[in-house]
């Protein structure tokens, strides 16, 4: 059986189908999945409830658990379900490089420096 | 600067996304309120301004723009920021304007026989170390904190001696504030780090502690001295 494809679509359609495509909107009937694959897209940091950081393919996004171990769980929004809580910190790998630098070399610095409180 | 830990007794940074009216790429920056009319999201801070600061953001925003986007794109650039108003970050001491540069080396001419002068190699007084701390990198005084109470041109005086006696060689590092106290202090170009090269001069902070390690690894931890959710607003 033949499938029929419609192949004389205008420009203006083709153009609005895009945006539909694209938009979105959280509702019922979608879910927060779009809205984390933007943030993921963009290289924002990302946070996510517990059972929605063991669902993030971190590897895959190219993103990492925060490098600074006191960093790591944080309070805020669940990127997801927008659940508020203490919820897991997730990092673009990019950013990643720099935070773990700067927390590694704090790191050394505090075990062999002197701690100056008046 | 880095989330260190917050002063309420949590160590649980806040983190928030917030619309942001100006680009950044750059870690670590503190960000600001914006009470302007017409203003669109937080902005950056300056080297010398931090009123109604928000937090230091752990991703960037990217390249602010307002202008609808030829391919619909958003047009919101969104930054993650820590909003603890008692959060305490650690903040690189720079020895200038520039990233990493090594803070002053003074090397001690002369010191007293009761460890309440020194007389150093360059000018102590310009930039002021007064009201600051200084410490002993090399000597018998080695990892060893005074704080300078008046300064005359090269000799730095101290009202609690130093342990042993100051000798000619000796090196030393200044810190450029003294903890527990607000200091204003200007931060470096990139706004990641404290510029320890200035008499205490900028912004408002809350200096907490210093952590002293040598001149390019040593750290002033500070917070907001200023936070629009502190219940102070200015």
């Amino acid at each position: 059986m033949d499938i029929l494809i419609r192949q004389d679509f205008t420009k203006d359609e083709i153009k609005r189908a895009e945006i539909a495509r694209l938009e979105f909107r959280k509702n019922r009937f979608t879910s927060g999945v779009s809205h984390l694959d933007d943030l993921v897209t963009l290289g924002k940091a990302v946070l996510l409830c517990d059972s929605h950081a063991r669902k993030f393919n971190a590897k895959t996004s190219k993103y990492e658990k925060h490098p600074a171990e006191n960093l790591r769980r944080v309070i805020g929004n669940c990127d997801l379900c927008n659940m508020p809580g203490l919820h897991t910190l997730f990092v673009n790998s990019s950013d990643a490089v720099e935070h773990r630098r700067n927390w590694e070399r704090a790191r050394t610095s505090m075990e062999y420096g002197t701690i100056i409180s008046n | 600067m880095e989330f260190a830990y917050d002063l309420s007794g949590s160590s649980t940074a806040f983190v928030k996304k917030y619309q942001v009216a100006a680009s950044n790429t750059v870690l670590g920056v503190p960000y600001l309120q914006n009470a302007a009319s017409g203003g669109t999201g937080i902005v950056l801070g300056t080297t010398t301004g931090a009123a109604n600061a928000l937090g230091v953001n752990v991703d960037t925003a990217g390249t602010y723009v307002t202008a609808q986007q030829s391919d619909n794109s958003d047009t919101q650039r969104l930054t993650s920021v820590i909003v603890n108003p008692h959060a305490a970050y650690r903040a690189l001491l720079s020895g200038g304007a520039g990233d990493g540069t090594a803070m002053t080396l003074f090397t001690a001419v002369s010191g007293g026989s009761d460890g309440l002068t020194i007389v150093m190699d360059q000018s102590v007084a310009s930039p002021d170390l007064d009201e600051t701390y200084l410490y002993c990198l090399t000597g018998a005084n080695a990892g060893l904190r005074r704080k300078v109470t008046s300064t005359s041109t090269t000799t730095a005086t101290f009202i609690v001696a130093w342990r042993f006696d100051v000798a000619a060689g000796d090196t030393f590092m200044g810190l450029g504030a003294t903890p527990t106290q607000t200091e204003a202090l200007t931060l470096n170009t990139s706004l990641t780090q404290v510029n320890g090269s200035l008499a205490p001069t900028g912004a408002a902070y809350n200096v907490v502690e210093a952590i002293a390690n040598d001149r390019s690894s040593s750290y002033l931890v500070i917070s907001f001295g200023d936070h629009c959710f502190s219940g102070r607003p200015t």
